[in-house]
């Protein structure tokens, strides 16, 4: 394990030697950084940089196999390991969609630690809705948001705008609340003296969101009878046209199954002194990079985010790789013994743990 | 605009003006008079001052006794009274005001086009704990408020300014500490309100006999206007929402939901609470006596009542089942 620690670590340096011009987040100048190595992801923290060169130099010359940014920014950034004493001005608003997240039925086919083609087409699903929601009722542009691969299980969406800055814990709650549907849907769906009230279709924001989410299962719902006519009483917000056994409680499991929500992580967003790994680095628990997403319809992190080259690496293989497809090339499935790989599957299977160099 | 608003950045120029050294506020033939008035603003509700020019040296003197007493409940204290105090003014205004205060003063982006709205980021910075983001209408990133919404996101925005208002700690004229530090024991820290118990969904078995009769006379049309006023704030003291509340009035002859749902939010937003039952008796409204004294303790107590009676008759059904089956086993 040392000695493949050792070469992944020599690659990163390679690779940073050489790092083009990269993504930086505004106003390098007030962010905190941390650094991690490939045992732990944050090692060292409480780093500051006067300027964008400071912070690429020393990217450089250390290599890290993670690197993490404030999303606060700070007046005294390095100072002190109290977030009092650095004294925050505001904090970006981040959004993480984590493949742990989106319970999907493969994760039961495969390691936890792997991520399959439908881990992948899921993960960009979830933050494709995130994209239509902050554009439709936040009003962000795409010039506002900000995505890149996380470089391993997941996509971080991120808004610098002025506006978002002063948000505190307790909104910014409010929002992931929002978007989850973390929410009371005791004041969403009421039951007043047997009769059943809820939200219209015409309606904005999230009470139309739902009730859309349930006609459009409704529609398709075997189970019920007469399914035009209980969509166009839900769409008129007569929640009590659902059938017989169909209370308030019922009603309401079936909106958490139905309606639309983004499994964003809570503990991301509403932690306004996260750090949050630097687009455009390389991840060290899969050596990919966290590339910044352009065309996001196009994108595949399988395609896009390996930085090393073909040259050939024997590798000891210690635990089973399912089959997958890297840079338009099929591998594996791998059983425990030797493998030769090109350098940069080698990396990518020696950071998530399933080899070690031979 | 009709009254005093010291909060303004107007008012701020207008303090300046008056080339106020605070060595001599106390002997001021005039402005002197403020100290006592400042002082008694902290511990209770005075009578704003007609002339905006005391005013705005009562809101600073008090800021400053703020200062010297140190405590962040009276801080917090004054500035959620005081607060809401101005709230309550800024309803009487117009809506233009409102919209001018919200953008010049607090620098808000409010909108006015189709309808009212402000940015979603002011909204839930200062929206008031009963305003969710689930429950309003929210598109391009702008929140529809009524007038009165925005008039508590103001409330909240207007806290803050006064928190911030006041100086930090530092040496003030002795006749000033004097004054703060014998303020110092009267300050009472309110207690925390207990959180209000919330239902999903109104029994109307459990309803006391004179929200029942008040609900009779609702739907006769009979009710008058202090039954008006039990009922929807008995209904919000359950914890019941606008829509909930606004179902039980439909049951009027006389239902107007523009009317209805106005009382509703005048109600909530004034923060009225239910009369207890010693009130409800002088309106004549309490047909017999109930184990609590109060309207809201007295549903969960028949709620919890009806709920043990079931539970009493199902164990007993269940317990004659138990003894039938024990029977046929027998045979």
């Amino acid at each position: 394990m040392l000695k493949t620690r050792i070469w992944l670590k020599r690659l990163f340096q390679r690779y940073y030697s050489r790092m083009g011009p990269i993504y930086l987040p505004a106003d390098v100048h007030r962010r905190e950084f941390g650094f991690g190595s490939f045992s732990k992801k944050i090692t060292i923290r409480h780093r500051s940089f006067p300027d964008e060169r400071a912070l690429l130099d020393y990217i450089k010359k250390e290599a890290p196999a993670h690197c993490n940014h404030s999303i606060a920014r700070y007046r005294f950034p390095g100072e002190g390991n109290q977030m009092e004493e650095k004294e925050r001005l505001g904090s970006d608003l981040i959004f993480d969609i984590d493949v742990g997240d989106l319970n999907l039925p493969c994760a039961k086919d495969h390691p936890s630690n792997w991520v399959c083609e439908e881990c992948f087409a899921g993960l960009k699903r979830e933050i494709v809705k995130l994209r239509q929601f902050l554009r439709r009722d936040f009003g962000f542009g795409d010039d506002d948001m900000t995505i890149n691969f996380s470089g391993s299980r997941g996509y971080h969406l991120r808004i610098q705008d002025a506006r978002v800055q002063g948000l505190e814990e307790a909104a910014r709650k409010e929002l992931v609340g929002y978007l989850t549907l973390d929410i009371d849907l005791d004041e969403i769906i009421r039951e007043i003296d047997g009769r059943i009230f809820g939200p219209k279709a015409e309606e904005n924001g999230l009470r139309g969101r739902i009730a859309k989410g349930v006609i459009e299962e409704v529609l398709v719902d075997d189970n019920i009878q007469n399914r035009e006519h209980l969509a166009e009483q839900i769409r008129q917000g007569n929640w009590g046209a659902f059938p017989k056994g169909f209370g308030p409680k019922k009603i309401k499991k079936y909106i958490m199954r139905t309606a639309v929500n983004i499994p964003v992580d809570a503990k991301v967003t509403t932690d306004m002194s996260h750090l949050i790994r630097m687009a455009d680095t390389l991840h060290g628990g899969s050596s990919l990079k966290a590339k910044v997403v352009g065309d996001l319809d196009g994108f595949h992190p399988l395609e896009e985010c390996f930085v090393f080259g073909d040259s050939k690496v024997k590798m000891d293989v210690i635990q089973p790789v399912p089959k997958f497809r890297a840079k338009g090339q099929e591998f594996g499935p791998f059983e425990e013994g030797k493998v030769e790989l090109p350098e940069f599957v080698a990396a990518y299977l020696g950071a998530k743990g399933f080899c070690v160099v031979g | 605009m009709s009254k005093n608003y010291p909060f303004l950045a107007s008012e701020k120029q207008r303090l300046k003006e008056l080339d106020l050294k605070l060595d001599h506020v106390a002997d001021h033939p005039l402005y002197g008079q403020m100290l006592d008035r400042a002082a008694l603003d902290i511990t209770s509700k005075v009578e704003e001052e007609g002339d905006p020019e005391l005013a705005v040296v009562r809101f600073t003197l008090a800021k400053i006794f703020l200062s010297i007493i140190d405590s962040p409940e009276a801080k917090e204290q004054y500035a959620e009274r005081k607060s809401r105090e101005w709230r309550d003014e800024l309803e009487a205004e117009g809506v233009t005001f409102l919209i001018k205060l919200a953008r010049e003063e607090f620098a808000m982006d409010v909108k006015t086009e189709d309808s009212l709205r402000i940015h979603f980021t002011d909204f839930l910075k200062y929206k008031p704990e009963f305003l969710r983001l689930s429950q309003v209408d929210l598109l391009d990133g702008y929140v529809q408020v009524s007038k009165t919404q925005l008039s508590w996101v103001l409330k909240e925005r207007i806290k803050k300014a006064i928190l911030e208002g006041i100086p930090k700690k530092q040496k003030f004229p002795e006749s000033l500490e004097k004054k703060a530090m014998g303020l110092k024991g009267k300050v009472r820290v309110a207690k925390p309100q207990r959180e209000r118990p919330r239902i999903s969904r109104l029994d109307m078995g459990a309803l006391p006999p004179c929200i029942s009769g008040i609900i009779s006379s609702l739907e006769g049309g009979t009710a008058n206007h202090n039954a008006h006023f039990v009922l929807v704030t008995f209904l919000h003291g359950l914890g019941l929402d606008e829509a909930s509340i606004l179902e039980v009035f439909r049951r009027s002859p006389k239902f107007k939901e523009r009317i209805a749902r106005y009382q509703i939010q005048f109600s909530k937003e004034r923060g009225y609470t239910c009369p207890g039952c010693e009130s409800i008796k002088g309106y004549g409204l309490c047909p017999s006596d109930c184990p609590r004294r109060h309207p809201v303790s007295n549903y969960f107590y028949f709620l919890r009542a009806n709920r043990s009676k079931r539970g009493a008759k199902s164990e007993n059904k269940a317990g004659q089942d138990t003894a039938k089956n024990d029977q046929s086993g027998n045979r």
